[in-house]
């Protein structure tokens, strides 16, 4: 993985050279969205009734629905007729082993660092890599089954555990929920599913990497993770996407549900194309992602590192219903040039004896904006509900900018909040500092902040805590100015 | 070791230093005492290259290399070391982390194989000892809520492992009690080596007591006043500048 | 808005604003009103009035009071009692001279009622003061103050030439009266204006109290205030305002603009069961303005109460400090909203905030909100808020030391309380506080602590 991670990273290095798209025979459905285009994803991925159902119940959900505008952000309107929902490569029948994998589209992974000859495999973690819309490759298949954990994309947990699909699906993030997340549900095309069995620990760490290829295609992934009681998982997902010149979709949703004594730790390590120098170009992600802490003492935590991106817009959300359940965030999030990034979280307190634990760190460089908008509620019957926030931010120059907007609300009279942030920069005799000790004025930013970025940094896996660092440290080149 | 000519140094519109005239050989230690507003920082700070000062006119030099075109970082490789009066506080990074990036850094600029965890820990323990900074401490961010004392003896132990070949120490005695002076004289006696070469700035004679200067030089408007053995910062002592400077100006007038 | 209540204010605003003070002033009013027609009032759909909903609180048809009503024959719990001060009494809005007391000023100052200046005659500086609120610029929740610049009738005038330092402070009092029996509920609308020149100082109480004793129901009277705040370069304000409003409503929104070095020290202490909503925004316009905002709120039974501080740094050097401590009662709601904006040239400058909200009542709340918006990069920002109870460990190590249960829980509640007024630094106000501040009637000394 940190071979994986370290190819990854000088693909990245080279003024993200993974712009590029692979020339292969692609099925991509006209653009625009209608019950017809929804009935031919349905048909074409063979779906039971009951799914396509609840797309359909989804979609009409979404056309009464009004697309959401947040005052933070600034990016030109979508048009929801002019995107292409559907785009599978051409293959044979499903690949039984690696020889069988469309060797172009191997190509594709080796460039993006995915190699995935036997070598790789060897080094422990299953790679479900998601080329646009269809699964191509999963790997460890067997090895998981064997400890009874279900992995794999989303499209085959439909096929061949549909009754688990059908009992979770939309019970986190109700098609209803928000206009995104109605979209997704009425047009996703796949994802990855993951099933932990009670009392299992995941021998492994779990990853994803997602690719969006032709243009005008939305990315609409669909993930879900179930672990029972006294589980545990470990999530790893890293995006990467190639240059292009009109914006592109992203709207993901994410579902976690943890049951007693269970954990899901979901960390993601995400470099977008961030629109040059000047803003163009770049991608929109707008994802739903939200952990219900169903069980008593179960965990959830998101750990995020975000850098790139033209337009983010997401916040990975507790739901803390089981009693004394806790939800964790942990948030790096780096924005240059013309950068705007709106994150947070919202930890949701039902259930008693519930904790929280909110700690952001935003990096704001070049006329990049950060803004963390957080929502902690506990509700009438949260009894002794705590929480802990810490939210800063790190100004590189003039031009850039921060917002810091909590929201509060304490309906029961034992809960307890502790909120605290800070805004600071680095200090010329800091740097200074440092320079004088040898380290050139590059070594030195990045030095200080990854100090900056630490507490959430610890959270990563250690592999993608390398590959953050050095994602930092790629994102920060030349910010300095 | 280094050769400073002529050097005028302004602050923005002022000009502090009015044409300095240095020389420190190889293993020597160099007293530069003087009173407040004399310049010393200045001094200290122009060699290492702080910003916020500028040039109007002279040189320096280390080892024969033009030391003022240089950047902070290429002075440290080039074995500069200055001793903060104030060092900074920098939460989020160890004192350690920094002192280990700091030392990789100089040994990949001289070609040399990085150190691991593992064998810079070994190093600091086996350099540092004497300045006694209990290992808790160096694990806490870069001197953060460390006393004056516990600043300066940090100060030692960088210098002690980055290993350089002039050392500029600004004020390092300043605000230490007795046995804080002490650990600091001890680890600056410790590092005196023929190859190794020390400018101690200094307001009082109390750490040269301890660490015994070959040259003193008087420091006074900007200009080298005097220089002279370990005995002037002795007449200092007794008889303070503004008497120094006095017989200094009366020198003059009586050559002319 | 309901029609109804809508068509009310149109009514009153025709009969009334021909008398109103100011003939000159009149077309202003009528621009003020029909932006409120327009805009209507503000409710929850708006971030700042979120979690305080003005319509819930107000009866379909309030009457302006229209009429100077009597001054009630003994001034309750006068707050500066025994101190030498000047003080102008306001009753149901309007100006009551018997109750009033100004002594000899130094020359080049005005305190004198808003009526009063008005009817004097076109004075371009207050034209201008008046108008500088955030409806003018077209601002979506400003339709109080729209409705206030139409309708008020008066309230403190305070000029302070340049250099001129006021010895006496200045309390400007307004009452609402007990409502009249079976009568409609009324509405008064206060406009205070206080202007600093260069290097002026001077020290003003802003109080409010209601006759009505507090019941159930909605309340009985609607206060809507606004105060204007201006200090010129070095000028320095201390400012204190005081709510002790138990069955009116009251919405109160507070500008003030400092100059280059100005200081404001403006501090605020309410309680109701009812509804109150005390908006503060401070525009820092020159170097080196330095504001400092304390409030503690409480309160009890349904009330609800909010303190929004909103500080805006728009120059190098400027210094905020907002610090705000509320105590909630019963099923009552605290609400907090503070922001700290620092625009782009203000670097080198210093913000903190902070929040602590305790919840006593079983079914209190509190919501607080506290936003920073940085654009310069040389700045040190800080906030925090915390939410929480009475720490049962301490209560019971007081009782331990021989406090009953009550005791023992109103000195933690007067503990928490002390944070905020600490930093009031108004020592003329001691003992009103003492008798009014959460906790109270237990004064340190009376517990033999010092």
């Amino acid at each position: 993985m940190a071979q994986q991670a370290e190819e990854l990273e000088n693909v990245l290095r080279k003024d993200y050279a993974a712009g590029f798209y692979t020339d292969i025979e692609a099925d991509t459905a006209p653009p625009g969205l209608s019950e017809e285009i929804i009935r031919r994803i349905s048909a074409r991925k063979e779906e039971p009734e009951w799914l396509l159902e609840w797309r359909l119940r989804a979609y009409h959900g979404w056309l009464k629905m009004r697309e959401p505008r947040w005052a933070a952000l600034r990016y030109q309107p979508i048009d929801y007729q002019a995107i292409s929902y559907y785009s599978a490569p051409r293959t044979r029948e499903g690949p039984s082993s690696l020889d069988e994998v469309d060797p172009k589209l191997l190509e594709t992974y080796e460039k993006l660092g995915i190699p995935l000859h036997e070598q790789k495999l060897l080094s422990g973690v299953a790679v479900d890599a998601v080329f646009d819309s269809v699964s191509v490759a999963t790997t460890f298949k067997k090895t998981l089954a064997e400890a009874g954990v279900i992995f794999g994309s989303f499209s085959d947990a439909v096929r061949e555990h549909p009754e688990l699909v059908r009992r979770y699906l939309g019970t986190v993030v109700p098609p209803g929920d928000n206009f995104f997340a109605a979209l997704n549900s009425a047009v996703f095309t796949d994802g990855s599913f993951c099933f932990v069995p009670a009392g299992v620990r995941c021998p492994m760490e779990l990853s994803t990497y997602f690719r969006i290829n032709a243009s005008n295609t939305g990315q609409f992934e669909r993930t879900l993770i179930v672990v029972e009681d006294g589980g545990w998982v470990s999530y790893l997902e890293g995006c990467t996407a190639p240059m292009r010149d009109e914006n592109q979709l992203h709207a993901a949703v994410v579902e976690l549900v943890a049951l007693d004594d269970a954990e899901i730790k979901y960390s993601t390590v995400q470099n977008w194309y961030p629109g040059d120098a000047n803003g163009v170009g770049g991608i929109y992600n707008f994802v739903t992602k939200r952990g219900e802490c169903r069980g008593r003492r179960s965990r959830i935590s998101w750990t995020q590192v975000e850098t790139g991106s033209a337009i983010t817009w997401k916040y990975p959300s507790c739901v803390l219903r089981g009693a004394g359940s806790s939800g964790k965030f942990y948030s790096i999030a780096v924005t240059r040039n013309y950068q705007q990034a709106d994150t947070g979280t919202k930890m949701v307190h039902i259930g008693p004896d519930t904790t929280s634990t909110i700690i952001s760190k935003g990096v704001s460089a070049g006329h990049g904006s950060n803004a963390y908008r957080g929502l902690v509620r506990m509700g009438p019957r949260a009894r002794n509900a705590r929480n802990y926030s810490c939210c800063d931010s790190l100004l590189m120059n003039k031009g850039c900018s921060a917002h810091t907007m909590p929201y509060v609300e304490v309906q029961h009279p034992s809960g307890c909040v502790e909120h605290e942030a800070s805004t600071s920069r680095i200090a010329e005799d800091q740097l200074y500092y440092c320079r004088q000790r040898g380290l050139s004025e590059e070594e030195a930013v990045n030095l200080i902040v990854s100090g900056f970025c630490k507490q959430v940094i610890k959270e990563l896996p250690m592999e993608f805590a390398v590959e953050a660092r050095k994602l930092l440290a790629v994102t920060l080149e030349g910010a300095l100015g | 070791m280094i050769e400073i000519r002529q050097l005028q140094v302004a602050v923005g519109e002022q000009l502090i230093l009015r044409g300095v005239d240095l020389e420190v050989g190889a293993g020597e230690v160099h007293a530069v005492m003087g009173p407040n507003g004399s310049g010393k920082s200045t001094l200290a700070h122009v060699l290492a290259g702080m910003p916020g000062y500028t040039v109007r006119s002279g040189q320096a030099q280390l080892r024969g290399v033009d030391l003022l075109s240089m950047e902070p970082e290429e002075r440290a490789a080039a074995g500069l070391f200055l001793g903060f009066q104030y060092p900074v506080e920098i939460p989020g990074i160890s004192n350690l982390q920094l002192l280990k990036e700091a030392l990789n850094a100089l040994r990949l600029r001289r070609s040399e194989k990085p150190l691991d965890a593992v064998e810079f820990l070994a190093l600091v323990r086996k350099r540092g000892r004497f300045v006694r900074m209990p290992e808790e401490l160096l694990r806490r961010g870069v001197n953060e809520g460390f006393s004056g004392g516990e600043k300066k003896r940090n100060e030692i132990l960088q210098m002690a492992v980055l290993e350089p070949r002039l050392a500029i120490l600004d004020e390092t005695d300043s605000g230490l009690d007795v046995d804080a002076l002490r650990i600091v004289a001890e680890g600056i006696n410790a590092l005196r080596t023929p190859g190794r070469s020390f400018l101690l700035i200094t307001h009082y004679q109390r750490l040269l007591q301890h660490v015994e200067p070959d040259r003193v030089h008087i420091l006074s408007n900007g200009r080298i006043l005097c220089s002279g053995g370990p005995e002037l910062a002795r007449a200092v002592e007794e008889q303070g500048y503004e008497q120094l400077e006095e017989e200094a100006s009366v020198d003059v007038g009586s050559v002319a | 808005m309901s029609a109804p209540a809508l068509q009310a204010f149109d009514r009153a605003f025709q009969a009334l604003h021909r008398r109103l003070p100011g003939a000159w002033f009149r077309e202003r009013r009528a621009t003020a009103f029909r932006y409120f027609q327009e805009a209507g009032f503000p409710g929850p759909e708006l971030e700042g009035w979120r979690y305080t909903d003005p319509r819930a609180w107000l009866r379909l048809e309030l009457e302006p009071a229209a009429v100077p009503v009597a001054a009630p024959p003994v001034l309750p719990d006068a707050p500066l009692e025994g101190r030498e001060h000047d003080v102008l009494v306001f009753v149901g809005g309007h100006y009551c001279a018997a109750r009033s007391r100004v002594g000899a000023l130094p020359p080049g100052v005005r305190l004198a009622p808003l009526c009063q200046v008005l009817d004097a005659g076109r004075d371009e500086i207050l034209a201008q003061a008046l108008d500088d609120l955030p409806f003018v610029e077209g601002g979506a929740d400003a339709g109080f103050s729209a409705l206030n610049t139409a309708l008020f009738n008066s309230g403190l005038f305070l000029r302070v030439p340049d250099g001129v330092r006021l010895e006496r402070p200045v309390h400007v009092w307004h009452l609402e009266p007990e409502a009249a029996a079976g009568g409609p509920p009324r509405c008064a609308h206060v406009r205070n204006l206080c202007l600093l020149g260069r290097g002026a100082a001077a020290c003003v109480y802003e109080s409010y109290s209601s006759a009505a004793a507090p019941g159930s129901g909605a309340p009985k009277s609607l206060v809507n205030s606004v105060t204007q705040l201006r200090l010129e370069d070095a000028a320095e304000l201390r400012h204190c305002k005081l709510l002790r409003c138990d069955a009116a409503a009251h919405l109160s929104y507070s500008c003030a603009q400092l100059g280059t070095r100005a200081h404001l020290h403006s501090c605020y202490f309410g309680r109701t069961e009812a509804l109150a909503r005390n908006e503060l925004q401070v525009r820092l316009l020159g170097r080196a303005a330095r504001a400092e905002l304390n409030g503690l709120y409480s309160a009890a039974g349904n009330g609800r109460h909010a303190c929004l501080a909103m500080v805006r740094h728009l120059q190098r050097e400027t210094r905020g400090d907002a610090f705000y401590r509320g105590i909630l009662y019963g099923a009552a709601h605290g609400i907090f909203h503070g922001a700290v904006h620092i625009e782009e040239h203000a670097a080198h400058s210093e913000a903190t905030q902070s929040n602590a909200n305790l919840l006593i009542g079983e079914r209190s709340r509190a919501y607080t909100r506290p936003e920073l918006h940085i654009h310069a990069d040389e700045v040190q920002c800080r906030h925090g808020a915390t939410v929480g109870r009475l720490d049962d460990a301490s209560a019971a190590y007081l009782q331990s030391r021989g406090l009953d249960a009550v005791r023992a829980r109103a000195l933690l509640v007067r503990a928490f309380a002390a944070e905020a007024m600490e930093r009031f630094r108004f020592p003329d106000l001691q003992d009103w506080l003492e008798r009014h501040v959460p906790g109270g009637g237990l004064s340190s000394g009376a517990l033999g602590i010092a």
